[in-house]
């Protein structure tokens, strides 16, 4: 039997009605036509029935963006203080496929910033770890992990088929065969990089000619006084953030707010600076 | 009217006492380019590659009259 409007109730909210489901029922519902979760959240969500879950995302979404994030995959390049951040918050939002990958395992060093990271699964995949912690946050959605680097062998492999990627890496080599792989795929990607007090988050546009060059000139390795300013654990808080909030404008088809402009975040004095990109 | 510098992350370094709230003020000959700015200031050119002036994206080249505000920002690249 298909998802119905006889399925989920009434609720008024903001002073317009809409029709929800609990995620108990859309589970069992799932169980009941031998569907995975996601398809039954997406059905729910074509028939106008809302996931009570996403009731707080009203209406500064209307139900068709929500319908719209979770017919959407979301590649996150990296699971530590930023791209766990994203994760959480993507899948909190309902994005429907999160596609998640790290070759590193958590370390001590991770707690002070990275939302996956506990006391209990140091030695832990983050890609395994943030995917289960996605999907005990949301069970409605699919979330994939790769413990593996993106290089060009399995840049299509883990890319294909997503609307938007996440540059929540840590190293500057890495960022740019992201942005290759972007580009070859047609795909937007949000960049986010963090330092000490300091943060920056860029979008670029795979049609676009302004690139990750605009913002490291030719250099490829990140110098040994920016790495000693460390991270503070709110810096990767806030980039990540603002990084989940442009892919939800990307998803939702209203315009990139960083895209060709920099928005550099010095949390030493609380100041935010928008920075025009040149083309290289 | 002095010229404003404001430096971001590890740029602080090389200015003693700083003050990321202020910036720097300092009296420079009108007709002096942002290039020659960061070379009075010892500030490495290798580390920067954003540069506004009164808000507005600017190079090494850009030429300053002396009043305006001349903000670097070194990219940083962790996560």
């Amino acid at each position: 039997m298909a998802m119905n409007q006889g399925h989920g109730r009434e609720l008024s909210y903001g002073g317009r009605t809409v029709r929800i489901a609990e995620d108990a029922d859309l589970l069992a519902w799932a169980r009941l036509q031998g569907l995975a979760p996601w398809e039954a959240q997406e059905q729910a969500l074509e028939q106008g029935i809302l996931p009570l879950r996403y009731l707080k995302n009203l209406w500064a979404l209307s139900v068709e963006e929500q319908r719209k994030l979770a017919a959407s995959a979301v590649f996150v390049c990296g699971c530590g203080g930023l791209g766990g951040v994203v994760a959480q918050l993507l899948a909190r939002a309902g994005v429907g496929h999160l596609i998640l990958a790290d070759p590193d395992a958590f370390c001590p060093s991770n707690l002070n910033r990275q939302w996956f990271a506990h006391s209990e699964n140091i030695g832990q995949p983050k890609a395994v770890e943030a995917a289960q912690g996605c999907r005990r946050i949301n069970p409605l959605i699919r979330v994939t992990a790769f413990q593996e680097p993106l290089d060009s062998g399995n840049a299509q492999r883990l890319l294909v088929g997503c609307r938007a990627a996440v540059d929540a890496l840590d190293n500057l080599e890495s960022r740019f065969v992201l942005e290759k792989a972007c580009r070859s795929l047609g795909i937007p990607w949000v960049h986010g990089a963090v330092a000490g007090w300091f943060g920056q988050i860029a979008t670029f546009l795979p049609g676009s000619s302004i690139g990750l060059e605009a913002v490291y000139g030719r250099r490829r390795e990140r110098t040994q006084a920016e790495q000693d300013l460390g991270v503070l654990g709110p810096t990767p808080s806030v980039i990540g953030s603002l990084q989940a909030l442009e892919v939800l404008r990307v998803l939702t088809g209203r315009p990139p707010a960083y895209a060709g402009r920099l928005l550099y975040f010095d949390g030493e004095t609380g100041a935010s600076h928008l920075i025009p990109l040149a083309e290289t | 009217m002095a010229l404003q510098v404001l430096l971001a992350a590890t740029l602080r370094q090389y200015i003693p006492d700083y003050d990321p709230l202020t910036g720097l003020e300092l009296t420079v000959p009108a007709g002096i380019t942002v290039g020659e700015l960061a070379n009075r200031l010892a500030l490495p050119r290798e580390d920067v590659k954003l540069i506004m002036v009164n808000g507005i994206a600017a190079s090494w080249e850009t030429v300053l009259k002396g009043d305006e505000r001349v903000a670097f920002f070194p990219p940083v690249g962790g996560g």
